[in-house]
């Protein structure tokens, strides 16, 4: 499986807590020797940290289990996954919709 | 007693065809005169004792027939064998069953040869050496007919789990018998039902419905060892078969099939997984036949089936039609209250047919069994008729506000540690009304296992809101009467009701 | 006799210089204008596509035939090169294999014809299954509702039985290698490549490519829909590989596959393809047995093994349908 153009880290709206989430899964879970504050906009992934398909499958469902939830199949797609933005507010709305109420009764 | 069943209905029809094998037409009393013959074969090579087990693996064939019969009137129960299963599968059965011997396709016996320390080469014996005639010029008499207890296991299936691991599921011949006579009340077979005998019989389906059930009622089983649609069709036609228990698979491979073909078929049921609607359409249009739903399953036997005559019926699911005769579902909640109609849970099964618990594995069957019901680790309800609709399959999720945990993917991580022996999870009530996790380990005989060592485990594999909040340590697996395994020190659950959690 | 394996005695031969090669392809100046290779793949695209619209099946069938000998003498070093190997990893003898080569190219050319014929929209109808064995594995593991991973070698038939399922309406999405090796190719060669790629596009519409970045994010969105993906465990040409005993021989593996069923829980159903589209036989085996490890590596070293003997069992039963013994 082929690289992949590097990711690219964009920051904005999206809640910030869970962008800085996905961003420790994201050196976590591809066991990059990177600190989190080095993931920055401008700051393309480079060549030597270039991911092939399966490392993105790897970050996907790492994502799934550290915020519970289950990426939709339409959803799968390498630009939602490249874009930080997009990501982050699909993230919080499938947590969003996963629980209705998150105060106990 | 299956055989006993067999030669009443011999001793009512026996000019009636009951096989149709190839080239091959075998009455009822033909029949009767093969399974003495392989019986006294059987006797003379192996010398089986009264409980044996004796394997099959055999396409769906007379000699199929001829052998579990036979084998039951040894005393022995029999074990059809996938013939596409390889000498380490084959082995791990054979190590845990233990075989008195086996009769095999010819094509199989290298594979068969190849483990001989579970069973001697001398004993795998090849279907093209069944006799058809008892030797009378021998001076043995035919051998006898052992008497055998209807709880006696006449069969043992294997079902294939998600994991690939089979699990052995003995059906008794009260069980086999039970499923036998109410399917066939309920669809009122007779002898003059002819029916495709094409799903292979190491399969519940098969066995269940292509064999046991028709014949025991005097039916004609139409073989087909090898499936083919084209030769499946002319089959049909030449044959004027009018009944078929099939499979998704092979109703989307008949879909396209000349219709004057199929023009005998009549009843037609499709069990096995989801049938997709295009080919019941397609088989609407082009055949006027409905493929209809049927529910069952390798440990209880048919559950329900779809004899509804308007059709479609409006399912929030899908249809799996009314009870079989003699048949009780029950609906249980996560909390394993009885659920009323048109509420979903798990759907949990009680018959004759039901068996009394997996080869080999009595706490998982013990945790099977709910007041008596079998629990299906199928989700659905019933509607206002009583009709069975299915939603799914009921894994054993466990949900945490919201967040859905699997307990077996707890479980397994747990159980990765050397000195742990078993791990069960459940979710249990904190005190706050909210539900937290629990783990139940069972450490090794003579180890210790600590609280740190599990949570470093779960760190180790697990996200955080999978981790067990309550963990509680179990000396062995003591079973209460009621068949609840109590916490240590906690007075014991009464049945049917899940212990009050501890923080 | 000690058998090498014939690719590693080319020399690319490790698989520093395998991957160097993929991904530095030799520059057009260094090519030969033309060599046979291109010229048979030249004849493949144009003419002989062309006639494969219109002819009836056993005349294109004929033509195919009557170029075998052509075929076969292009190969002959190749075929060479692989008859010690096939002689140790099928324990025959010599003679048989060299029978087993020939065997194999042929079959593999037919193999490209029925590929041409998928091109019609009858093609479908053109199909004639002689024998399907082990449908319930195929629903078992359907009912899962997890997914399910297909996996096969390099069998000629297994195109056409994708093709059949999906006609049953079990559609099954392939994952395509777009760069294909090509190692005797000339500049023509070079050109024709991407024609090339363009008609398999036509030929196979349900595929995702090797190539594309978000191929295991699309493999995973079919499995996620309850649905089949076809992977080939013989198959080699990736970045994540590691280096097993294949049929005698050290094979880089590509893990890619193995890696997606780890992190996916899917079922996986072996399934072998026979014959052509004038009569072929699927079998699907029981589902394999997935043993789960904490890390990747336990993951691959407890499950690769079996997944490989299953797959060189069915090759040993068939050699003359498994494609590869010739490509090196």
């Amino acid at each position: 499986m082929d690289v992949v153009e590097p990711l690219l880290i964009d920051p904005g709206s999206g809640s910030p807590d869970t962008m800085g989430r996905i961003r420790r899964v994201f050196i976590e879970s591809l066991h990059l020797n990177l600190r989190e504050q080095d993931l920055r906009y401008e700051a393309k992934l480079d060549e030597s940290v270039g991911l092939d398909s399966v490392a993105v499958l790897e970050f996907v469902t790492a994502l799934e289990m550290e915020f519970g939830i289950q990426f939709e199949p339409e959803m799968l797609t390498i630009d939602l996954v490249r874009n930080m933005k997009e990501l982050a507010s699909y993230v919080d709305e499938r947590v969003a919709r996963r629980c209705p109420s998150r105060e106990p009764a | 007693m299956i055989s006993e069943h067999l030669r009443e209905v011999a001793g009512r029809y026996p000019d009636q065809l009951a096989i149709v094998d190839g080239g091959q037409r075998i009455s009822f009393d033909e029949l009767l005169q093969r399974v003495q013959a392989v019986r006294g074969w059987l006797r003379g090579t192996l010398d089986p004792k009264p409980g044996d087990v004796i394997a099959g693996s055999l396409d769906n064939s007379w000699q199929f027939v001829a052998c579990l019969f036979a084998v039951s009137e040894l005393g022995c129960a029999f074990m059809p064998c996938n013939p596409q299963w390889r000498a380490a599968e084959l082995r791990e059965i054979a190590g845990r069953l233990g075989f008195r011997g086996a009769i095999v396709e010819p094509r199989l016996t290298a594979e068969w040869n190849q483990i001989p320390d579970v069973i001697l080469n001398d004993r795998v014996l090849t279907a093209d050496c069944l006799p058809v005639r008892h030797d009378s010029d021998g001076a043995a008499a035919p051998a006898a007919v052992e008497a055998v207890a209807e709880h006696a296991p006449a069969l043992y299936l294997a079902t294939s789990g998600s994991t690939g691991v089979p699990r052995l599921v003995p059906r008794s011949h009260r069980n086999l018998i039970a499923n036998a006579e109410n399917v066939a009340a309920t669809l009122e077979i007779g002898p003059r039902r002819r029916f495709l005998s094409v799903v292979p019989f190491h399969y519940a389906n098969g066995f269940n419905n292509s064999l046991i059930m028709p014949l025991l009622s005097g039916a004609t089983l139409v073989m087909l060892r090898q499936f083919n649609p084209s030769a499946c069709a002319e089959l049909v036609h030449r044959e004027q078969v009018d009944t078929v228990f099939g499979s998704p698979f092979i109703y989307a491979s008949l879909a396209d099939r000349d219709p004057s073909l199929l023009s005998s078929l009549e009843w037609c049921f499709s069990a096995g997984g989801r049938i997709r609607s295009s080919v019941v359409q397609d088989w609407r249009s082009r055949f006027g036949l409905t493929v209809r739903q049927l529910y069952g399953m390798s440990e209880a036997g048919v559950i329900a089936l779809d004899r509804a005559v308007a059709t479609p019926v409006f399912s929030i699911g899908e249809y799996a039609g009314e009870l079989v005769r003699g048949v009780e579902v029950i609906v249980l909640g996560a909390d394993g209250r009885c659920l009323e109609r048109d509420e979903i849970g798990e759907l949990a099964v009680r018959s004759q047919a039901v068996m009394s618990g997996y080869f080999g594995e009595p706490e998982l069957s013990r945790s099977r069994f709910h007041n008596g019901f079998f629990r299906t680790g199928d989700l659905g309800c019933r509607d206002s008729a009583g009709q069975v609709h299915l939603i799914g399959r009921v894994g054993r999720v466990i949900n945490i506000a919201g967040v859905k945990v699997d307990p077996v993917e707890v479980e397994r991580v747990v159980e990765m540690l050397p000195n742990v022996a078993s791990c069960h999870v459940d979710a249990v009530l904190n005190g706050r009304g909210g539900e937290v996790v629990r783990a139940r380990v069972v450490p090794r005989d003579g180890f210790q296992v600590t609280r740190g060592e599990v949570i470093e485990q779960c760190r180790r594999h697990l996200a955080e809101y999978k981790f067990p909040r309550v963990i509680e340590f179990l000396e062995g697996a003591p079973i209460t009467i009621a068949g609840k395994i109590p916490r240590r020190g906690a007075p014991d659950a009464a049945p049917g009701e899940e212990p009050p959690g501890a923080s | 006799m000690r058998v090498t394996n014939p690719h590693l005695a080319a020399p690319e031969a490790n698989p520093a210089a395998l991957s160097a090669a993929k991904a530095d392809p030799m520059p057009l100046v260094a090519l030969p204008l033309v060599t046979l290779n291109d010229l048979l793949w030249l004849l493949y695209l144009y003419p002989i596509r062309l006639l494969a619209r219109f002819l009836p099946r056993w005349s294109l069938y004929a033509i195919g035939k009557l170029s075998d000998p052509i075929v076969q003498f292009h190969a002959r070093r190749r075929k060479a090169r692989a008859v010690p190997w096939i002689a140790e990893a099928c324990h025959t003898t010599p003679r048989d294999a060299a029978r087993i080569a020939s065997q194999s190219l042929s079959n593999n050319m037919f193999r490209t014809l029925d590929e041409l014929l998928m091109l019609r929209p009858s093609f479908d109808k053109m199909l004639c299954c002689t024998f399907i064995a082990g449908m319930q594995h195929l629903e078992n593991a359907i009912a899962g509702g997890k997914g399910v991973v297909l996996t096969v070698g390099h069998f000629c038939a297994t195109r056409v039985c994708l093709r059949y399922l999906a006609s049953k309406g079990y559609a099954v999405l392939s994952v395509h290698n777009q760069r294909p090796s090509n190692k005797a190719e000339g500049r023509l060669g070079r050109f024709l490549q991407p024609h090339f790629i363009r008609l398999q596009k036509l030929a196979y519409t349900d595929h995702v490519y090797l190539q594309d970045p978000d191929c295991s994010l699309k493999i995973m969105g079919r499995l996620r829909r309850g649905g089949l993906v076809v992977l080939q465990a013989d198959g080699r040409g990736a970045t994540r590989m590691v280096e097993q005993v294949f049929l005698g021989v050290p094979w880089l593996v590509a893990t890619g596959i193995y890696e997606i069923v780890r992190l996916l829980d899917c079922a996986v159903v072996p399934m072998l393809c026979l014959g052509r589209s004038t009569g072929f036989r699927i079998r699907f085996d029981p589902m394999l047995a997935i043993r789960p490890a904490p890390s990747r590596e336990a993951f691959m070293s407890a499950n690769l093994p079996g997944f490989l003997a299953a797959l060189e069992k069915q090759i040993i039963e068939n050699p003359e349908e498994w494609t590869l013994w010739n490509h090196f």
